[in-house]
């Protein structure tokens, strides 16, 4: 409520300022901008699935708003965006959140060649990997940083940032507090060569409260498993991109001070520091677009406390390598970063066949391979891209292609293929049941023109494994009437299901959609029932397991 | 720029090598229970009367301290057998102005005794600290009203009454026919049973404190100071870990745990014997308003 009530006080503060300043000046009238996103869910129970959390049983509907507001004035930046959540599954799966209020909010200024900015903020160091405060309403996640900031520019190459602040936690804030500088500089040799260096620090402090927690949990450990846990951790990372050319190569190499981290495979905690190696080789020209990338880590968990896991307080923010996949069946399995350690490597080319066929076709193939494995199982055995053995050692391996054509101006059409390695115990917590999981993915799509304003999509995928849930297919029809509507239906069928309990029944189980959509300008309303398989959804490598969902889905989200 | 990068890197080797203490109740030392054993029973015994603990933290060279002390001497004596205290002076050197013996060059007396002990240090510390003494806690309970479970001295009696007419959700007893006992010369045994009338969800501790009355020394007290102040309930050690050892089961009604747990005083522990008592009190641990909460306390003769 103090809270609530301090911002309401500090936008009056602001908005008689921005009144009281519209005398000395009539030029600068402000800029006002925003924009509102709205997700309510309808839920219908359907056991065939396994739709099991409390919405389905009690609140039957979930509604989630988020609007943002923003007012620009003489370098004055006043943000605030208010949240809503009704009995919301968005934190939390299996219980149903509400509360609502003043998410966020932050004024800003510049001030010469510094930016201040007080308040809640997002903002990240190099790539993330010792800090990033970012936001995914997707996964329910809000990282934003409750304090004060800094950016200076001396030069126009060189960029200081420096915060202090505590991390947001729904309404609240947790109590360490975090702390960080970063220095970006950038140095152009001639008009071929180019780097961009940079360095961070990042502290975080635990309080006393949650520390006399952390000393009764290793209080309770065996004798020998017992140590002396630190209120601080220090993180620092070093990175550069040097262009040369046609050639851009990214290297970033981030420590961490030891710390009290939880070992869920020992499940304790234990006192460990870590490390992170990563690099990223790009090479692109006429036709053709390669990208490497490698990365080891070593025991690099970072949260707010060691008594946080999975999603939650998560400070440093570990990228994956693997590809972001689109389509339903492709993305049904992820890879979880793993944070106590893993080695991964991927590898991508963009080709664009020059001959003149090809050209007028604009004919694209897409080759894509990846592998994780446990930080010490980094061998040539196991990066074979041909050895097809079941080694759950790989926790995740990935080999993907397609090719796009477009046959004339009225349709084109794209193949593909996709394999797939999957240790589920790993990456989803399931229990020995659940085998290692070798799945094989064919998938298409193909779009019509009928004309000009009007197309017809059609996109088609099988997923083939003997392992969790059995296979699949899935398709989708969607007729896009332009500029407004889209509309579609599709069905996903377990057409050789993995039977683990017999109260499923032998049934096909189908979870079929019809979807909707209508935008006018930046407007967009959606409207669809649907049935989703569970799952782990990602983005960038952070993922959480989502149990499986049947019913009404009704959005909106609009910008002004 | 280099500079500021050579600056920036020195800071953070700097910053990293800072040295830490070492967190307030962290036990690295082996258990001093040598036997223990948790079942349910049936039988449920009738519930206790709930005792208070006041926690005094206190010092030598504290002026307002022996008025806090009396304070809870008349509580303890208008609540017999109800109403427990420790005088705790706190160590590690918190608060060195109020609890450092009279030894130090320019003080006038010299102490005998040094009442001063880590595990106070870290009880206090625990509790949320304070900047002044004397000050202390009501079976650790943060009152409404108060801002803090560390409370002024004039409000103990009062919060004290309060909490009297409660039933405790878990007796203290001993087992076995001695009790607590010298079982060698300078060996005390204690053979703690506990047992649960009601379920709780908060995690449980247990603590147990040596504490010595009878300590004739010198004393701030006002504007002078008192050669011969009788200092009583001192805590000398604590058996279990400062903060307790946590009790490893589900504390349902019937939970019965019984422990043996075995002190042995060093040769530098020259404390008199005949004025020893044992303090033994089970509390919360865990987050919440009630996070520290005393659920019980009895104060045990050493035979």
């Amino acid at each position: 409520m103090k809270k609530i009530i301090f911002t309401l006080y500090t936008s009056l503060v602001c908005l008689t300022y921005v009144i009281a300043q519209e005398g000395d000046s009539k030029k600068d009238n402000g800029e006002f901008s925003g924009n509102f996103q709205n997700t309510n869910q309808f839920y219908i129970n359907d056991p065939k699935i396994g739709t099991n959390t409390t919405q389905y049983k009690r609140e039957l509907s979930s509604a989630d708003a988020w609007l943002y507001l923003s007012y620009k004035l003489k370098g004055y930046k006043f943000n605030v965006r208010y949240d809503m959540f009704n009995n919301s599954p968005l934190f939390d799966p299996q219980i149903a959140f509400t509360q609502s209020g003043i998410g966020i909010w932050n004024l800003s200024k510049d001030v010469d060649k510094f930016n201040i900015t007080v308040g809640y903020f997002y903002d990240q160091f190099g790539t993330g990997m010792v800090f990033r405060a970012f936001e995914d309403r997707n996964l329910g996640l809000d990282f934003a940083i409750n304090g004060a900031r800094v950016i200076y520019t001396p030069t126009e190459n060189t960029v200081i940032k420096a915060f202090t602040g505590l991390q947001k936690f729904r309404f609240d804030v947790r109590p360490e507090v975090i702390k960080g500088v970063n220095i970006e500089h950038r140095i152009e040799f001639n008009e071929n060569t180019s780097i961009q260096l940079g360095a961070s620090g990042v502290n975080r402090t635990i309080d006393q409260n949650t520390m006399n927690n952390i000393v009764g949990a290793i209080n309770n450990y065996e004798l020998k498993n017992r140590f002396v846990p630190k209120y601080n951790v220090f993180l620092g990372n070093v990175y550069n991109t040097l262009s040369y050319k046609k050639f851009s190569l990214y290297t970033e190499y981030c420590q961490k001070s030891a710390e009290t981290i939880f070992n869920p495979i020992l499940d304790r905690m234990e006192l460990k520091d870590g490390r992170v190696y990563y690099t990223s080789l790009s090479y692109s020209t006429k036709g053709l677009g390669i990208n490497a990338q490698y990365k080891r880590i070593e025991s690099f968990s970072l949260r707010t406390s060691p008594l946080e896991n999975l999603n939650l307080g998560m400070i440093a923010y570990l990228p994956s390598l693997t590809r972001q996949n689109v389509y339903r069946l492709l993305a049904r399995y992820n890879a979880v970063v793993q944070e106590l350690g893993e080695n991964a490597l991927g590898m991508e080319f963009t080709i664009k066949p020059q001959a003149a066929y090809f050209k007028k076709h604009q004919t694209t193939i897409n080759i894509n391979t990846s592998i994780v494995v446990g930080k010490d199982n980094f061998d040539a055995a196991r990066l074979n891209p041909v050895n097809f053995d079941t080694d759950t050692a790989r926790y995740f391996r990935e080999h993907y292609i397609d090719v796009s054509h477009k046959f004339n101006k009225k349709f084109k059409a794209m193949l593909g293929f996709q394999y797939i390695n999957y240790n589920q115990q790993l990456f989803e917590l399931k229990s020995k049941l659940y085998e290692y999981v070798t799945a094989k993915t064919y998938f298409g799509e193909m779009t019509y023109k009928l004309t000009p304003t009007r197309s017809l999509r059609v996109e088609a995928q099988y997923l083939q494994t003997k392992q969790d849930l059995g296979s699949f297919v899935n398709g989708t029809v969607e007729l896009n009437i332009a500029p407004h509507y889209s509309f579609s239906v599709g069905d996903m069928v377990n057409v050789d299901r993995v039977i683990r309990d017999a109260s499923q029944g032998t049934d096909l189980v189908h979870y079929w959609n019809v979807f909707g959509s209508y935008t006018y300008k930046t407007t967009r309303m959606t409207a669809g029932y649907i049935k989703q398989v569970e799952g782990v959804n990602c983005t960038g490598g952070v993922c959480r397991v989502e149990p499986a969902f049947s019913g009404v889905r009704v959005t909106l989200q609009t910008n002004f | 720029m280099k500079k500021i990068f050579k600056i920036f890197a020195a800071s953070l080797l700097l910053l990293s090598a800072c040295e830490e203490v070492i967190p307030t109740g962290l036990n690295l030392l082996p258990e001093r229970s040598i036997f223990d054993t948790t079942y349910i029973t049936n039988v449920l015994p009738a519930p206790q009367p709930a005792n208070v603990l006041i926690e005094d933290f206190t010092g030598v060279k504290c002026a307002n301290c022996p008025r806090a002390q009396l304070t809870a001497k008349n509580i303890v004596a208008a609540n017999p057998k109800r109403v427990f205290v420790m005088g705790i002076h706190p160590g590690k050197g918190l608060l060195n102005t109020f609890v450092s013996p009279f030894k130090t060059p320019g003080d006038d007396h010299d102490s005998k005794y040094d009442f001063r002990t880590d595990e106070g240090a870290d009880i206090i510390t625990f509790l949320g600290s304070s900047g002044g003494l004397p000050i202390g806690s009501i079976n650790r309970t943060k009152f409404s009203g108060e801002s803090a479970i560390l409370i002024d001295d004039p409000k103990w009696n009062g919060f004290t009454l309060g909490l009297l007419n409660n039933n405790s959700i878990v007796n203290i007893d001993t087992f076995s026919n001695k009790g607590v006992y010298f079982v060698e010369a300078n060996k005390i045994r204690m053979n703690v049973k506990l047992s649960y009338t009601a379920s709780t969800n908060d995690s449980q501790y247990i603590s147990i404190a040596i504490i010595e009355n009878g300590l004739i020394d010198f004393q701030k007290s006002g504007s002078i100071t008192i050669e011969d102040y009788d200092h009583e309930h001192v805590l000398r050690r604590m058996v279990t870990p400062a903060t307790g050892t946590q009790l490893k089961a589900s504390i349902i009604a019937g939970r019965v745990f019984e422990t043996t747990y075995d002190y042995e005083l060093t040769p530098t522990e020259t404390w008199n014997k005949k004025n020893l008592k044992v303090l033994v009190f089970v509390h919360n641990g865990t987050n919440g308003n009630n996070k520290f909460v005393i659920q019980q306390v009895k104060e045990y003769e050493i035979h």
